[in-house]
C-alpha cells in the first residue's frame, strides 16, 4: 500500500514536470476576463504551433501593475486609450510595426474609434479591438426604473434618497466620470471644485453596493434595479440569457452624451516574442477570426466590415450595438498624469467609506 | 454521576445550532449543484448536467489537478519533513526547544494575508518563477508546522532510553528512528498529514498570491471566476461531490473502527 | 537522543529565509522608499506612517475589530459549551462528531462564501423555498458568514484541552462538596484557558484580515485590514501594504506573548 501511494506521487510529480516542460515557442497574453475566444486562442497555438499563457484581470490599474510587476513578460496586452497612453508615456511599450499585419491592409476600422487614438502618440503603439461607452444596465420588472433613468439619465445613479438598489462601478476612473457626466462636466475634468462636487455627489449616494463585472448579473437577476457597467457588458448578459433559455428582463440605456472608450492590443517592451505577437494581433484582424470573437465576446468590433456582417449575418440589430449613434455625442479619456489618478482613486476610496 | 437535564438539552441545542450554521452553506451549495437553471428560481428543476459538465471543464479539470497535486504533495514532503524537524526539536534541551517552538508557531498564529505577502516578497526577491513550484513551496511551509504541532506530543510520550539502547546495541541512527521512533509516533504523523491535506486544499489566501499567468489551483479559479457573467455551477458540483466522499469514507471509518473494537474484545 | 539536534538546523535556516528575512523586508518597506517592483532611489521615510491616521485606515481597523470582536465572543459562547459537550460525550462516535466539523474546511473556503453570497441577495436559490433576504452590506450577514467560516477553529481547540484534562480533579472537586458551577468556574474553566485563548486568537486574527469573505458579503464597500492590504498591494502600494501589514504583524505578536504565557508550546495551537 506504502509503495503504490508513493508511487503514485511520483508519477504526479512527474506529470507536472512535464507539463512546465516544452519547447514550444510561448506567447503570454494579459486580457479582461471574458474577452476574447478561447477557441481561437487555441486554433492559434495549433496554427503557429505555439502555447499561449492567456491570463485575465479586471481593471487597467491591474494590467498596469501586472506589466510592472514583471513576475510574466507579456507579450500582449489589451489595455484601454488612457491606460496605453500612460504606458507609453511610461516608455513600457513596444511601437507596433504595421508592415508585420498583413491583415490591416484588407479592414477598416470605424472612423469614431479613430478620433480617440489617431493624431496622439500613442497611435504608433496599438491596434484597436472593440470600443463602446460607459451607461446604466437596469432591470425592466418594474417600470418605474426605466421611466426615472429616461427622466434624469445618469443621475438617477447618484440620488441621495432612492428606493432603488442601485450597483456602482468599482473602478475609479468610471465612477468620477458617471459623477462629472452628471453634473454636465467633461470627464477630463482637471478643476478641484468640479471634481470636488462629483465627490460630494458619489459620497452622498445611496449605493446597494459596488462591483466590478459582477454587477451585470445581479441587474439581470433583478438583485439589483441598476447600475452603471459597460455597453458590453449587456450584450454578454444577453447571450448567456438566450442560451440558457432564460426570460430577458433587463436592458441598456446609453446618454445622449457619455464616455466612448476603445481597448487596443499593445505589446510591452517586456516581450520576449515580439514577431510572435505581431502574428496574434494579425490573427484577430482577420475577418472571419474577428467575426467568430466579437459574436463570442459580445462587444462591438472596431472593424467596419467585422460589423456589418454582425448586424446582417448575425441579426445583432440591437439598439445600442453601434456605441456613437447619430446625434449623440461622446468624449474619451485623456491620462492626465499621476496626480489626477491619485484623485481619481481618492475620490472613490472616500465614496465607499460612506 | 448526576445528570442535569436542562444543560444536556442546552449544549445538544448548542451542538445542533453549530451543525447548522457551518452546514448550510455546504446544503446551498449542493442545492445549486442540482438546479437547472442559473436564472430562475421560481420552481426546482433538478438536473445532472453540473455533474456531468466537471469533465468537459477543461481550466477545472487542470486546476482540480493541481490542487490535488499540490495537497498530496506537499503532505507528503511536510509529513517527513516535519517529523525529521520534530524529533530534532524533541531532542533539544529545553530552553532551545522553547525558543524554537516560538518561531515554529509564527505561521501557525500569523494570519494568512501577511504569510502570503512575506512568501511573495521573499519569491519575487529571488525570482522564483510563479505558479507550480511557489505555490508547492509555500503549502509545504505552512503545513511542517502543524506537523511538528502533532508529532511532538508523541514523542514526549516515548521512552528517550530506547533510542539510546538501539544504538548501543548496534543499530546505525537510521535505523534506530526508523525502528524505535517512527512506529510509536505514527498516530501523531497520520494526523498531521491529515492536517497539512485539509489546509492546502482548503488554502485561498496564501495561493492567491502565488499564482501567476494560467495557473490556478480550484480555489483561485473560481475567485477569478466570479469577475464573469455568470459563475458556472460545475464549480459547486465538484464542491458537493468532494464533501459527500468526505462524510462517506468518514462514517465508513467510524463503523469499522467498531467493529474492530469488538472484534479486540471477544478475543 | 542529543545526536539527533543537528536535525533542526535545516528547519532554522528554512524558517529564517522565509519568515526573518520577508518579515524585515516588510519592516523596511514600513519605514523607507525600499520597493520590490519598481526602480527606487533608497531613504528612510515616515510617508508611508501617515497612512496609520488616514480615514481609510482607521475605519478598516475600527471595522476589524467591531465585526472579528462580535465573531469571536459569539463563536466562544456556542463554541465552548459544544466543544464541552463533545469532549464529555461516553459516544464511541465522538471523534466522528468532532470530525464532522472538519468537512466543511474540506470544502473550498470561497465556495462557502459565494454560497452564503447568494443567500443575502434576493432573488437566489432560496426563492425555491419562497425566502428571500436582502442583507448584503449588513452587520448581520457579515458576522453570521464569518461564525460560518471560523466557529469549528474556536471549538478544536477547546475541545483538545477539555479531552486531555485529568478527570480526577473534577472528582476531586465534587468530593469535596463543590456543585456542578462552582467546579467548572473554579476548576474546569481556568484548566481549558490556554485552549481558549488559542480558540480566541485563532478566529480573531483571521477574521480581522479575511479579504474575500467582506469583498462579496460587504458589497465591496466594506472595508477591513485584509481588504485594505490586498487592494493597496494588488493597487501597486506596495509600501502601504507592507505598513498595515506590519501593524497586523504586531498585532500577532502581542497574541504569540499571550499564548506563551499559558502555553509555552503552543500545544493547544491544535
Amino acid at each position: 500500500m506504502k509503495k503504490v501511494s508513493i508511487f503514485a506521487l511520483f508519477i504526479l510529480l512527474g506529470l507536472s514536470l512535464m507539463a512546465c516542460s516544452s519547447d514550444k515557442e510561448t506567447l503570454y497574453v494579459l486580457n479582461w476576463g471574458e474577452y476574447m475566444d478561447s477557441d481561437l486562442v487555441r486554433d492559434f497555438e495549433r496554427e503557429f504551433n505555439a502555447r499561449v499563457v492567456y491570463e485575465t484581470v479586471g481593471s487597467n490599474e491591474e494590467m498596469e501593475l501586472k506589466i510592472k510587476q514583471r513576475i510574466t513578460d507579456y507579450d500582449i496586452v489589451i489595455p484601454s486609450e488612457y491606460m496605453i497612453d500612460k504606458l507609453q508615456q511610461e516608455g513600457l511599450l513596444h511601437p507596433i510595426d504595421r508592415d508585420l499585419l498583413p491583415n490591416l491592409a484588407q479592414i477598416e476600422f470605424f472612423e469614431d474609434a479613430r478620433v480617440i487614438y489617431e493624431g496622439y502618440t500613442i497611435e504608433d503603439y496599438m491596434i484597436p479591438y472593440f470600443f463602446g461607452t460607459i451607461g446604466i444596465m437596469y432591470n425592466t420588472s418594474d417600470p418605474a426604473v426605466k421611466a426615472a433613468i429616461e427622466t434624469d439619465s445618469l443621475c438617477t445613479l447618484f440620488d441621495p434618497e432612492t428606493t432603488f438598489n442601485i450597483g456602482m462601478y468599482d473602478s475609479p476612473r468610471d465612477a468620477v466620470a458617471a459623477a462629472l457626466l452628471c453634473l454636465g462636466y467633461s470627464v477630463n475634468s482637471e478643476d478641484e471644485t468640479e471634481l470636488q462636487e462629483a465627490e460630494d455627489l458619489l459620497r452622498n449616494a445611496s449605493f446597494t453596493r459596488f462591483g466590478e463585472d459582477d454587477l451585470k448579473g445581479d441587474v439581470a437577476l433583478g438583485n439589483l434595479d441598476m447600475a452603471l457597467v459597460y455597453s458590453g457588458d449587456y450584450f454578454e448578459m444577453i447571450f448567456v440569457y438566450e442560451e440558457d433559455g432564460a426570460p430577458i428582463n433587463f436592458d441598456y440605456y446609453a446618454p445622449e452624451h457619455t464616455n466612448i472608450w476603445v481597448d487596443g492590443f499593445v505589446i510591452p517592451t517586456t516581450a520576449q516574442n515580439i514577431p510572435l505577437a505581431h502574428a496574434f494581433i494579425n490573427f484577430f484582424l482577420d475577418v472571419d477570426h474577428a467575426v467568430q470573437n466579437a459574436d463570442w465576446v459580445g462587444y462591438t468590433p472596431v472593424i467596419v466590415e467585422v460589423f456589418n456582417i454582425m448586424v446582417e449575418d448575425y441579426e445583432y440589430d440591437y439598439e445600442h450595438y453601434y456605441p456613437q449613434p447619430e446625434g449623440t455625442t461622446r468624449e474619451p479619456f485623456r491620462y492626465l498624469g499621476e496626480a489626477h489618478a491619485n484623485r481619481l482613486n481618492e475620490i472613490l476610496n472616500r465614496a465607499k467609506l460612506n | 454521576m448526576r445528570k442535569h437535564i436542562g444543560l444536556q438539552v442546552a449544549q445538544v441545542l448548542f451542538a445542533v445550532l453549530t451543525y447548522f450554521i457551518i452546514y448550510l452553506p455546504i446544503l446551498i451549495i449542493f442545492l445549486i449543484s442540482i438546479h437547472g437553471s442559473r436564472f430562475t428560481f421560481e420552481s426546482f428543476d433538478f438536473t445532472t448536467r453540473w455533474y456531468t459538465g466537471i469533465v468537459q471543464d477543461r481550466d477545472l479539470m487542470q486546476a482540480i489537478m493541481v490542487t490535488l497535486q499540490i495537497a498530496l504533495i506537499s503532505t507528503f514532503v511536510s509529513t517527513i519533513f516535519g517529523t525529521v524537524f520534530a524529533i530534532g526539536i524533541h531532542s533539544m534541551t529545553k530552553a532551545m526547544r522553547l525558543k524554537m517552538m516560538m518561531l515554529n508557531n509564527v505561521p501557525v498564529v500569523n494570519p494568512d494575508i501577511v504569510t502570503g505577502i512575506m512568501l511573495f516578497i521573499i519569491f519575487r526577491f529571488v525570482r522564483l518563477s510563479f505558479g507550480f513550484p511557489t505555490m508547492l513551496l509555500a503549502h509545504i511551509f505552512f503545513s511542517i508546522p502543524f506537523v511538528i504541532l502533532s508529532v511532538l506530543p508523541k514523542l514526549k510520550s516515548l521512552d528517550p532510553n530506547l533510542f539510546d539502547a538501539a544504538l548501543d546495541l548496534g543499530a546505525t541512527r537510521l535505523k534506530a528512528v526508523f525502528l524505535v521512533i517512527v512506529p510509536s509516533i505514527k498516530v501523531g504523523m497520520l494526523a498531521g498529514a491529515l492536517i497539512a491535506f485539509t489546509m492546502s486544499i482548503d488554502d485561498f489566501i496564501i495561493s492567491y498570491f502565488m499564482k501567476s499567468g494560467d495557473f490556478h489551483n480550484v480555489s483561485t479559479l473560481i475567485y477569478a471566476r466570479l469577475r464573469r457573467r455568470a459563475i458556472s455551477p460545475e464549480v459547486f458540483a465538484y464542491n458537493s461531490l468532494i464533501v459527500l466522499v468526505t462524510v462517506a469514507v468518514m462514517i465508513t471509518f467510524n463503523i469499522l473502527n467498531r467493529k474492530d473494537k469488538r472484534k479486540v474484545v471477544l478475543k | 537522543m542529543r545526536s539527533l539536534r543537528s536535525l533542526t538546523t535545516p528547519y532554522l535556516v528554512w524558517m529564517v529565509i522565509l519568515i526573518l528575512i520577508p518579515g524585515l523586508f516588510i519592516l523596511l518597506a514600513t519605514l523607507s522608499t525600499f520597493h520590490i517592483f519598481n526602480e527606487y532611489t533608497f531613504r528612510f521615510t515616515t510617508t508611508h506612517l501617515r497612512f496609520l491616521s488616514d480615514e481609510i485606515f482607521i475605519e478598516a481597523l475600527q471595522n476589524s475589530l467591531k465585526y472579528a470582536g462580535i465573531t469571536t465572543v459569539i463563536c466562544f459562547l456556542i463554541g465552548y459549551p459544544v466543544a464541552h459537550f463533545f469532549a464529555k460525550m461516553q459516544s464511541r462516535s465522538k471523534t466522528l462528531f468532532v470530525a464532522l466539523l472538519i468537512v466543511p474546511i474540506w470544502s473550498n473556503m470561497i465556495v462557502r462564501i459565494i454560497a452564503w453570497e447568494n443567500m443575502f441577495k434576493p432573488v437566489s436559490i432560496l426563492n425555491l423555498f419562497g425566502l428571500s433576504f436582502d442583507l448584503i452590506g449588513t452587520d448581520i450577514a457579515i458576522v453570521l458568514a464569518m461564525v460560518s467560516m471560523y466557529l469549528p477553529f474556536m471549538i478544536f481547540p477547546i475541545y483538545s484541552v477539555l479531552l486531555k484534562m485529568d478527570e480526577s480533579l473534577i472528582e476531586a472537586s465534587r468530593d469535596l462538596g463543590a456543585n456542578r458551577f462552582q467546579t467548572f468556574f473554579r476548576i474546569t474553566f481556568p484548566l481549558s484557558l490556554g485552549g481558549v485563548i488559542s480558540g480566541v486568537i485563532m478566529t480573531l486574527l483571521p477574521a480581522m484580515t479575511a479579504f474575500a469573505l467582506p469583498k462579496r458579503i460587504g458589497g465591496d464597500g466594506m472595508l477591513l485590514l485584509g481588504v485594505v492590504i490586498e487592494e493597496q498591494i494588488f493597487r501597486g502600494s506596495f509600501n502601504i501594504a507592507s505598513t498595515v501589514s506590519f501593524i497586523v504583524m504586531l498585532m500577532m505578536l502581542t497574541a504569540f506573548a499571550l499564548i506563551i504565557r499559558v502555553d509555552k508550546e503552543g500545544e493547544t495551537l491544535l
